[in-house]
Order: C-alpha cells, then structure tokens, then sequence
C-alpha cells in the first residue's frame, strides 16, 4: 500500500536533529532478518548536537520466533574514560519485542581500556509472565509487572517492525535501561513526513511513545522500516549506519 | 512576636541547644578530636537540581509518580518548610556542601569555588577517617571535576538529564555493592535531573509545541497553579528577570508534564542507589539524606528557572532517613529547616564538631523526635540582588537599589499571590522582619566573591561591582 503521508502535527523533535540527517546516508537493511545498527547517542542542549557516545545493536535470528540481540553502550565521560555496557538479550519475535531474560555488565573503562576497581556491576534477569527477577552479586530481587514488558533498546528493534499508518497502540512496562521498571508506556503510530535525508527528500514515519519516568520519546522510521533516528527532548540517537 | 524572640540570638540559639554533645568537645573546628561513641554512621548524600518541594507523590502530588521518594518519605523524616540558602545552583551547593551562607563562602553566582578558608564536607568528613565519594554534578566551580579537594571522584559524562543521571546512579550502585573499606562512608549522589527543564524554558517553541503532539497525554496534563497568573507586586528585576509569557496555557502544561517526567527519571534513578544500598546490609547504618538545590518556577507567577524568592524556587525537599536511628513517615510542617543544616547534621551524626563558623543547625534532635528548642527564621540570599526572611507566618524580602519590598503572610496565602508591603496594617510585622534581616546579616562573615570561571550577564556584574567594587567580582 503506497504511504499515505499525514499533515506533520509538528516536527520540532526532528528539526533538532536535522543537521545530522542532512548528512546521513540511510544504510541498507532487510526488516525482520538478522540486523546490526550503529547508533550515535547526542544532546540537543546546545544548537549543534553534541555526540557523547555509541551504541551498537546486533540481533541474531534464533529461530521464527526467538532472537538474541547483543548491545555495546559506550559513552564518553571524563578523565578520557568510557562507561561501557555490555548486554544480550533473548526476546521474542512479537510486536514489542517481549524479552524473556537479559543479562549486562557495567564497567569504567580507561584510556587502555582498563577497568576501574570496584566499579563494575554485573547483572542478569529472567522475565516469565508477570514475574521479574533480577539477581546480582548481592542477591536476587523479583518484581510484579502489569501487561507486556519492553525493554528500552528492544524498541529500538520494534518499531522497525510495527505496522504504519495503524491506530494500535501498545500499553506495556519498560525496563528502561535494563533495570529501571517504569509503569504505564504507550507506544503508537503518529505520523508521516517528508525531510532532507542525505541530500534527499525522505518519508519518515514516527512512532510516539509516552509513560511514567521517560520525556517522550519518537523514533523515526524509513518506509522500509530502518530506524533512523530516536529522539526524547534533549536526548537523540542517530543512526550511524547499519548492515545486513 | 517580640525582638527577642526573633533575634539572631534565637536562631543560634537552636544551633547550640541542638548541638550540645558537640559543643562539649574540647576544642571546636577540628574535625579529628571528636569522640564519637559506637559506630560511625555512613552518609548517603543524595541532592538532585532544580526539584520542587512538594513534586513527591507520597505528599499528596497527582501530577508525578516517585515510588523511591516515596520509600524515602515512608521510612524517614520529610521536612516540609525547608529552604535553599539561595536559589541558584552554585551558591546553593555552596551552603549544601558547607554550613555557610553563599556571602560567606565567595559563591555568589554560578561558576566559583567554595572560599579556600572553608572546608567542604568530604574535607571534613575525610579528617574524621571517613572515606568521602562524589559522583555526579558539583558545580562549585566546575560541573563534573575529575579531582576534588575532598572527595574521591568516581568520573561520569557531561551531558544532561538521562544521559548522565542513568550513569551516577550505576556507579553509586557499583560502589555501594563493591566496596570493601571497612571506613564508614560518606557518598554523594548529585543527580542532574530535573535541570533539564531549563532546557524546554530556553528553547521554548523549538522544544514545546504549539499545539500538542501526543494526544493520548492530553487528559494527563497537570492543572495549571492557582498562582499560575499572579504577579504581585515586585522590584524591578523581579518583574523584568523573571515572568514567561510566551507560551499558551497547552504549552504551559506540557511543560510541567515534561518537568514531572523528568523527576521521575531522577527517581528511578535514585531508586537503583537505595537497592543497592538495601543489599549491601549497610542500610541500617547510613543516614540518607534527600535534598535539591533549588526549586523550578513550574509555571507558578508564570515563572520558569529559579533564582528569585518565591517559593517555587527557593523551597526544596528535604527527607532524612535511616532505620532504627531516625523517626519514620513523619512530617515535620513546622521546623524552619535551610541547606545550612545538613553539614552540622552530618557533623552530629558522625559525632563530630561541625567547622568553625557553620550557620546551620543540627536536624539530629529533630529527626530522633527530640523537644528542642528551635530556630524562628531561615534566611535565603535571593541571587545577588534580594535578601529573604521566611518566620513562620511570613515571608519578607528586601531588594537592593529597589524601594519595592515584598511581605507574604505564608499561612494565609501561601501561594504568594498577595504582597502586604504597602499594606499599612503590616507596617509594624515588616519593621520586626527588617530588624531580623540587619541582625541576621551583621553575624555573616562575608568574603569577597571567588573568582568566576563564566564572565556574568551585565545585570549581574554591575550589581557585584556595586557592592564589592568594580573589578574585583569578575
């Protein structure tokens, strides 16, 4: 079915990002097959956007339904030292990407890449039904949660999938940043318009998405489905490029 | 209410009472002769930028969901008439950090260090065999320094909001389940959020649409404040420095939906640091205290930002807990509490004397339900420009170079929407807050204004000039 563009309620979000996608060039990418995506994290505090860091997805197919995505979360921070985050997580082929158990380590890293003492978290969670329970080295901690469950970096992943031009929307918990439980996340389709992707003019589609401990967030997708851009208030990430 | 009740005597009065078991140690300002009995508490310090005192659920706000400030409230003392030394970022973190007024540590605007004559807290607390720890945003000068003078820092980003605040709240947690000092601690946890709104205020429509973009928040949105429109009378650069008029009654809404979002992340972060703490088995051992900077104008008098003395800027949370040693789920509505109080609390916890020359009371008598005999006023420097007085019925404050003063009777209208100044009936209450004000002022030891990393708005400098003399305040 042919996009059918909306009349834009506002772009604003987008515009703060627009001298990066002026440059970008929309890499490549088959939806639903196994996935890598490289994503500058930016702040939009000052008129130019500042790059603080890296984000890199992987998701590996396991089966129909099943797949696995691996995260690396760097980020500058001072003392030419990085914060590093490494993750994977299992999680369903269905709409919010339903994670099923997840499991991260959290390190200071220095300019050698050499861990800082003492500063490293490791954790790992399992999800079943509404039942989540996180265990560390102190110990095991388990959590109710109403309806689906999303973790924030999954979304990254689904709304390459979702249906446009569709008045679902999606009610769910987020595990915002892995272990931060945040209640009451809706997750729809907006809108569409059309803006300067790398010379040319593109149709983007925009996911909303609001709840309870987050500014809300719109991810931009191509018509393909490549997410091109997140953007909470301040906070953006931006594609760097991707491959199949 | 007589002179002499409302004396600078009387305000130290609490000070001293409260701190008796200190003041008995042999010799004051040393931090190393304190005898302390039994183990020493450890110190959660938790202080966030830019909160509003009452943007906690747990006090009844239906705009904002905290579960993490609520397990706080839950199991500790919230202080509900507690101010900030001076609503501005620097000097307020000024008198947090140190027990003395902005005047007195040289921080009068953003951008300047604590006066090398007065000692921090990690300073203190580090000669008392405490292992002191920083993370996050300290401003006083620099925003988020690799070295401190009395802290070990443990090194996060720059950025605002989310981006920096998810890392302080790990490695606090990092910290909190991985050490192995057996040193009680003092760790500070300086969180960025919800500053970020001066971000929706300065960019405005850039950042706030005009007409709302996510429809399904649209029955979300708060009410606008009662004091939403108000503008009582003030001095001039209260009426020309503060007051936003540029968005529309949606706009003004979503940007207080936005500001409630953005003290939930604080929370969720605040929450990760509490769990830790939790696990760590250290919980019944660590004071934790909760405190802002300053407040946000949220839309109150149509302000945004802070900075002037209404109480949407200079009034924060303050919430100290701790299992078995501090009393739970109570509120205290009556004691005047300040920023000043949380070193010599700190002091008197860890069986300490508080620094020579420290304003502030200990809170320990109170958090421990104790009958003390307590202060009758909290003063708060408005910026540079304005002096506040806050006794327990009024608010008065007094501007340089303006004839204009303000007096709120904070019982009656304690959205500020009714300034009595000219009120003749009042004549003799702004006389007795005047008096307090000069006693007040006449027992700081001011120094001149330390060195300023940002050149200053002209506003701002040729008030400093004014006062301290061209040059010398840059």
């Amino acid at each position: 079915m042919p996009t059918q563009l909306n009349t834009p309620k506002n772009t604003i979000t987008l515009n703060m990002v627009s001298s990066l996608l002026e440059k970008m060039k929309i890499p490549p990418q088959i939806v639903g097959g196994d996935w890598s995506g490289d994503f500058g994290i930016y702040t939009l505090a000052a008129e130019v956007p500042g790059k603080i860091g890296d984000i890199k997805l992987h998701c590996n197919n396991l089966s129909k339904e099943k797949a696995v995505l691996t995260l690396h979360d760097e980020r500058q921070i001072l003392a030419n030292c990085v914060q590093h985050v490494k993750a994977q997580v299992y999680f369903s082929n269905d709409a919010l990407c339903t994670p099923s158990q997840w499991s991260y380590n959290a390190d200071i890293l220095d300019a050698q890449g050499k861990g800082m003492e003492n500063m490293r978290i490791a954790k790992s969670a399992s999800i079943s039904g509404s039942k989540l329970k996180v265990r560390c080295s102190s110990g095991v901690r388990k959590y109710d949660i109403d309806g689906g469950v999303a973790i924030n970096w999954l979304l990254f992943v689904a709304v390459q999938r979702l249906e446009k031009n569709s008045n679902k929307k999606y009610e769910f918990t987020m595990l915002d940043h892995f272990d931060q439980i945040k209640k009451n996340q809706q997750l729809w389709y907006s809108q569409s318009t059309q803006v300067n992707v790398g010379g040319e003019e593109t149709t983007l589609h925009a996911f909303d998405h609001v709840g309870d401990g987050i500014v809300p967030w719109v991810y931009w997708v191509t018509s393909s489905g490549q997410l091109v851009c997140a953007i909470s208030g301040i906070e953006a990430y931006v594609a760097q490029g991707s491959k199949k | 209410m007589s002179d002499s009740k409302l004396s600078r005597r009387g305000f130290l009065k609490a000070s001293a009472l409260a701190s008796a078991g200190i003041m008995a140690s042999p010799k004051l300002g040393s931090a190393q002769n304190a005898t302390p009995k039994g183990k020493k508490p450890n110190f959660l310090y938790v202080v966030c930028d830019q909160q509003n005192f009452d943007a906690i659920s747990a006090y009844g706000n239906t705009n904002v969901r905290t579960p993490n400030l609520d397990r706080l409230v839950k199991r500790g003392v919230s202080f509900m008439e507690s101010y900030s030394t001076n609503p501005v970022c620097s000097p307020a973190r000024s008198s947090l950090f140190t027990g003395r007024m902005p005047s007195e540590t040289g921080v009068v605007t953003n951008d300047r260090p604590i006066h090398d004559s007065i000692p921090d807290m990690g300073q203190w607390l580090r000669r008392a065999d405490y292992e002191t720890v920083h993370c996050g945003k300290w401003h006083v000068p620099d925003g988020y320094p690799t070295t401190m003078k009395g802290f070990d820092v443990i090194p996060v980003g720059r950025a605002q909001g989310d981006l920096v605040d998810s890392m302080i709240s790990r490695q606090c947690e990092a910290y909190l389940r991985n050490r192995k000092s057996e040193n009680p601690f003092l760790l500070v946890a300086s969180f960025m959020q919800p500053h970020d709104i001066c971000y929706w205020a300065i960019k405005g429509s850039k950042i706030v649409p005009e007409h709302l973009r996510f429809e399904n928040i649209s029955d979300e949105l708060p009410q606008l404040p009662p004091n939403h429109k108000s503008r009582p009378k003030a001095p001039h650069m209260l009426n020309v420095c503060s007051g936003y008029g540029a968005f529309t009654e949606e706009q003004w809404r979503y940007y207080l939906y936005v500001y409630y979002r953005q003290i939930e992340m604080m929370d969720a972060d605040l929450g990760r640091i509490l769990d830790a703490l939790d696990d760590s088995g250290q919980a019944d051992n660590t004071i934790v205290i909760f405190t802002s900077d300053h407040g946000e104008g949220a839309g109150r008098h149509m302000n945004v930002s802070k900075w002037y003395p209404y109480d949407e800027a200079a009034k924060v949370p303050m919430i100290v807990s701790c299992p078995g040693k501090i009393r739970e789920d109570v509120r205290d509505h009556t004691s005047l509490v300040s920023g000043l109080d949380v070193m010599s609390t700190v002091c008197d916890f860890a069986g300490i004397a508080a620094p020579d020359g420290c304003k502030g009371a200990s809170m320990k008598p109170l958090l421990e339900g104790k009958k003390v005999p307590w202060r009758e006023f909290v003063p708060v420097e408005t910026h540079v420009m304005g002096r506040t007085i806050r006794t327990a019925q009024y608010k008065y404050v007094k501007y340089k170079n303006d004839p204009v003063e303000q007096l709120f009777d904070m019982k009656a209208d304690p959205w500020e929407m009714k300034n009595l100044y000219e009120d003749s009936t009042y004549s003799d209450v702004i006389k007795e807050h005047r008096k307090i004000l000069a006693s007040w002022e006449s027992t700081l030891t001011r120094v001149k204004p330390t060195y300023c990393k940002y050149p200053n708005p002209k506003w701002i400098q040729d008030l400093l000039d004014g006062e301290y003399g061209v040059g010398v305040a840059k």
